[in-house]
């Protein structure tokens, strides 16, 4: 299909032959609140130029027809944007038509509103209206078609780029672990996986590997959240109103293959080719890297094709826009001795002050940035005013804000759309312009007020919020990482080493076994009802047997402490009622094993149980709960531990005479 | 900084009557699709490029109305400026523009034979020289001026179709039997060079590979299915090979005021090794190619073009991927003391001989926009 046919040749077409694509406006997410609240995502610039245009320049290289752009937020500046855009034109190489749905909270709402609206007449193409791409869509189509005649029920051609894992252009939340035929490029598995779990394992059912020559496993791509679809993904929508996402259709049909007869395809990208999506502020900072350092040729600022835009490259990646419209003389780029530095994009019309210095960053149209202010690895967006001797690093300045003098914003810092940020502000939060709904949001200056962060949320998104939260400052460069995110990034890390599940669950187990115990002590309930108990407890939990022999007598030993009184008086009564229990879970060597390292932790700790020791082995002994020679071997074994220097010297006398009882049994016997 | 100096030296030089800005409306909505495809890659070659430039151009004329001669030379350079501002490095785009110029010029001389002291390209130097002053006015109406210009446009492209071939023709007075030939990269020019020569004589090819962008293999390809015997060589090998070398014989993509190419990468490599063993070296430019710009910078908004750094480091080498700065430049500039010979369509030519050939193909006064 030739790639520059016009739009009349278009007409002639077969209906079938056009390409179509379907881009979705909305990102239905709110990572980059508070700039999101009154613009739709796909219309916050990147490098300058909204994303939006991005995504639709692309599609009209890689040989699209037909887009159907499909709005839900927002809806009249998406269109107003459009009609004034190039797309909006009759000489539009790009036929685009606007579907509205503002009712639509998910991307399987939307796949089922188009569904219902049947436009949608062959293979299309899928993608966010937030893609930044060079790929050729054409092959990939191609492909997708091939497989298609080998197998009917192919419903998805999922697109891929290879980045082995840590790299940079990997957001975490893209992080995706797939198996796929070698043979039919059919995906097989698919796993998303969070990268700071420590859990390194990873469980691919047999049933993948039986029956196949070959699979490939990927570990080192990345979703570029691009996919060819076939006419069956909108009915499949339609049909399961389970599937909210693209992950969630992913993920039911592989489920469910059989039931619902389609099957998914893989395609990888080759080196040369890029794709990815901006969905959050980490894929936010790295596609502008990517874009800055050329990866997205010919998709680069200096090869913009709006022509009010001409961006001039220099050495070191530095990207310097002239204004092109009614030249006065203040509209020329006005650089004094400022410094720019690499990897920069300068906007038209922007005034950079004195001894100022701007580093890896984007600054958009019409900005005044004052004297003396340094800007690193920051994105500040058009019309801005910074004043004099501000810092500002890693953060992101939305449009119209207004810094004032001296501010330092930092470690992601992010301004809403029209944030007047007071003189000498020094801040990492989100701060929007005005107060919403809320009127109890914490005040900083006239028109700059904390974002909150949404509380009802549970406990887990409320991590990835703070994981989306850090994107922007747990940056991966190496030259002058700042002491503060360093420590920050450690002690999160340690944070979420301590509230590991094992851990968690075992000291719920533990708590239940006490409350079981007391409750069932003061009622005087049948020790058989408190195993039953602490066994349910046990399954729960999902706690070992022999951390389930530790903690039950740790838990019968501490009793004592929590009843008021003092300790050993408590300490027999209690012995004597639990014998059962000691009973059923002392059962062999290791369990005993278990019960006197429970022993010892408690006596080492505690005086008044050190004291009890010789009476609670000779219970237990007596009891046949203990065995000699496990009690023997245990002593043994504390004998040189200077921590358990007491215990040994306690324990010796219960020893001496239990070895003397040995030795007269011998000799009985003999 | 060199960026400041340029500003100001481009503000000197400005004259007052004309800016740098137009108003969106005046450029014709075809050529800003033009510049788009072009951008994107839509166009393979600069033969493409031009040509279509060319179209375009004689589209505008046919559609706008003038009232004289002066006002379709606004329009045109108008145009040609848009063009050569968003395309700075697409020489010949801004060449077109200005040859479009030199015709309205000459029909509007053509027009009105009572001024018989009429500028003509066969003059003498010093003539040239001190009519620039004499300052034409345009204004006077010319019957008939559009459908003598349209038609000079026909001739200048059918002029512009037989380039290629009007080159070809010369092979055979410049390789000989037996010879070993070297070339690099993929050029259409080298290519049906070498293929009418081929018919002839025999001799041996070899191509340098001029990775990541040239596309030697494509070359190497296309000269073997015309039983042309060819070696593939890469960057690398460049200087063991020339000793062995009778003749370079590349393609470029611009030929610049002084005679210097504006070359492929690599090219520059290669003339350095060729002069080092007394290779001579013959560049096959279409006049098309000649551009009244001189190397001022090695920057892309004057010289130099910048691509995607696949080629040089993948994406997915991740560790290297934020330590290391990446470019990928595309030209590399040839000065003219490396070149032995021009071959345009009109013949043989030395690099000293530029300037005149430039003086004949544009009116001095269009070599600025």
């Amino acid at each position: 299909m030739s790639r520059n046919k016009s739009n009349k040749d278009l007409d002639s077409l077969k209906k079938e032959d056009v390409v179509q694509a379907v881009v979705v406006a909305d990102n239905f997410s709110d990572a980059f609140v508070p700039l999101t609240n009154e613009t739709p995502s796909c219309l916050l610039p990147l490098v300058n130029t909204c994303l939006l245009d991005h995504t639709l320049e692309w599609l009209s290289n890689s040989g699209v027809q037909e887009a159907f752009l499909f709005c839900s937020r927002h809806v009249e500046k998406v269109k107003e944007h459009i009609r004034k855009s190039k797309w909006g034109d009759s000489t539009s190489p790009l036929l685009l038509n606007t579907i509205v749905s503002e009712t639509c909270l998910t991307l399987g709402d939307a796949m089922r509103d188009l569904d219902a609206k049947g436009l949608i007449r062959g293979d299309f193409i899928l993608v966010m209206g937030d893609t930044v791409a060079n790929v050729n869509l054409l092959p990939i189509l191609e492909k997708h078609r091939k497989l298609q005649k080998v197998d009917k029920g192919l419903a998805m051609t999922v697109v891929y780029k290879y980045a082995g894992p840590s790299h940079v252009g990997r957001a975490p939340q893209d992080d995706v672990l797939v198996a796929v035929d070698k043979k039919t490029s059919k995906i097989l598995f698919h796993q998303k996986r969070i990268a700071s779990n420590d859990n390194k394992k990873v469980h691919i059912p047999m049933e993948v590997i039986l029956d196949r020559p070959s699979i490939d496993i990927y570990n080192d791509v990345i979703d570029t959240h691009v996919s060819i679809c076939s006419v069956s993904v909108l009915p499949l929508f339609s049909d399961n109103f389970d599937f909210q996402t693209r992950e969630d259709f992913i993920k039911g049909l592989l489920m469910n293959e059989e039931i619902l007869a389609s099957s998914l395809a893989a395609y990888c990208l080759s080196d040369r080719e890029y794709a990815a999506s901006v969905n959050s502020w980490h894929m936010y900072k790295n596609v502008t890297q990517n874009m800055i350092h050329r990866w997205t040729f010919p998709l680069v600022p200096d090869m913009f094709t709006n022509e009010k835009e001409i961006y001039q490259y220099l050495r070191g990646n530095v990207y310097k826009q002239h204004p092109v419209t009614l030249a006065s003389v203040e509209c020329f780029l006005y650089i004094r001795s400022s410094i720019i530095e690499d990897d920069t994009v300068i906007g038209g019309g922007s005034e950079v002050g004195e001894s100022s210095t701007i580093r890896r960053s984007v600054v958009g149209r019409n900005c005044h940035i004052g004297n003396g202010v340094k800007i690193e690895d920051s994105y500040v967006w058009d019309g801005c005013i910074i004043k004099d001797n501000c810092t500002i690093q890693r953060s992101v300045v939305g449009s119209n804000c207004v810094v004032g003098e001296g501010s330092v914003l930092s470690q992601g810092c992010i301004l809403g759309q029209g944030v007047q940020c007071p003189p000498g502000y020094t801040g990492n939060t989100r701060l929007q312009s005005c107060q919403g709904d809320d009127d109890d949001l914490d005040m900083v200056g006239d028109a700059a007020y904390i974002v909150k962060l949404d509380n009802d949320d549970s406990d887990s998104e409320d991590d990835e919020n703070q994981q989306i939260w850090s994107d922007l400052y747990c940056s991966n460069q190496i030259e002058e990482v700042d002491g503060d995110s360093d420590e920050s990034s450690e002690m999160s890390d340690e944070s979420d080493r301590s509230i590991s599940p094992v851990l968690d669950d075992t000291k719920l187990f533990y708590n239940e076994v006490v409350d079981s115990l007391k409750r069932g002590y003061e009622d005087k309930l049948h020790c058989d009802n408190l195993i039953l108990e602490i066994n349910s407890s046990r399954y729960a939990y999902n706690v070992s047997m022999r951390e389930v022999n530790l903690l039950v007598v740790k838990a019968i030993l501490n009793l004592p402490k929590l009843e008021s009184g003092s300790y050993l008086p408590q300490l027999w009564p209690l012995q004597t009622y639990f014998m059962p229990i000691y009973k059923n879970y002392i059962r062999n060597p290791t369990a005993q094993i278990d019960c006197l390292q429970a022993l010892q932790e408690l006596a080492m700790a505690e005086q008044e149980l050190l004291t009890a020791v010789p009476k609670l082995l000779s219970v237990l002994y007596n009891q046949d709960i203990l065995n000699e020679e496990v009690i023997l071997k245990w002593h043994s074994e504390l004998e040189g531990d200077s921590e358990a220097e007491d215990l040994y010297k306690v324990a010796g006398p219960f020893i001496k005479w239990l070895e003397e009882a040995e030795v007269e049994s011998e000799d009985e016997s003999d | 900084m060199d960026f400041n100096n340029k500003t100001r030296i481009a503000k000197h030089l400005k004259s007052p009557n004309m800016t740098f800005d137009e108003p969106k409306g005046k450029i014709h909505k075809s050529f800003l699709r033009f510049v788009t495809d072009v951008k994107q890659g839509k166009y393979h070659g600069s033969f493409e490029i031009t040509s279509k430039t060319v179209d375009l151009l004689k589209q505008l004329i046919t559609d706008e109305n003038f009232s004289n001669a002066q006002g379709m030379m606004d329009t045109i350079r108008t145009h040609g400026r848009y063009l050569h501002k968003a395309l700075p490095v697409h020489a010949s785009v801004g060449n077109m523009a200005r040859r479009v110029l030199k015709i309205v010029r000459e029909e509007y001389a053509a027009g009105r034979e009572n001024k018989s002291e009429e500028l003509d390209p066969q003059d003498s130097l010093h003539k040239i020289v001190t009519s620039v002053d004499i300052g034409e006015d345009y204004s006077s109406p010319v019957p008939d001026l559009k459908s003598g210009v349209l038609e000079h446009i026909s001739e200048f492209q059918m002029e512009l179709e037989t380039s290629i071939d009007n080159i070809a023709q010369q092979a055979q007075e410049h390789i000989h039997s037996n010879e070993i030939i070297l070339t690099l990269g993929m050029s259409h020019v080298v290519e049906s060079f070498l293929r009418k020569a081929a018919a002839h004589r025999k001799f041996d090819v070899i191509v340098v590979d001029c990775e990541p962008l040239g596309k030697g293999h494509e070359l190497a390809v296309s000269l073997a299915k015309s039983k042309i015997n060819t070696t593939v060589i890469g960057d690398n090998a460049i200087f063991g090979i020339m000793s062995r070398v009778n003749k370079v014989i590349i393609g470029t993509h611009t030929v610049m005021a002084n005679g210097g190419l504006r070359a492929l990468t690599s090219c520059h490599s290669v003339a350095l090794a060729a002069k080092h063993c007394s290779v001579p070296v013959i560049v096959l430019a279409p006049m098309y190619k000649l551009t009244p710009q001189y190397l001022c910078s090695y920057d892309q908004d004057a010289f130099n073009s910048y691509v995607a750094p696949d080629g040089v480091l993948d994406f997915s080498d991740h560790p290297t991927l934020s330590q290391i700065k990446r470019y990928c430049p595309v030209f590399d500039y040839v000065p003219p003391e490396l070149v032995t010979l021009f071959i345009s369509n009109t013949g043989g030519h030395a690099p000293s001989y530029v300037y005149r050939l430039l003086s004949e193909l544009y009116h001095p006064d269009d070599y600025e926009f």
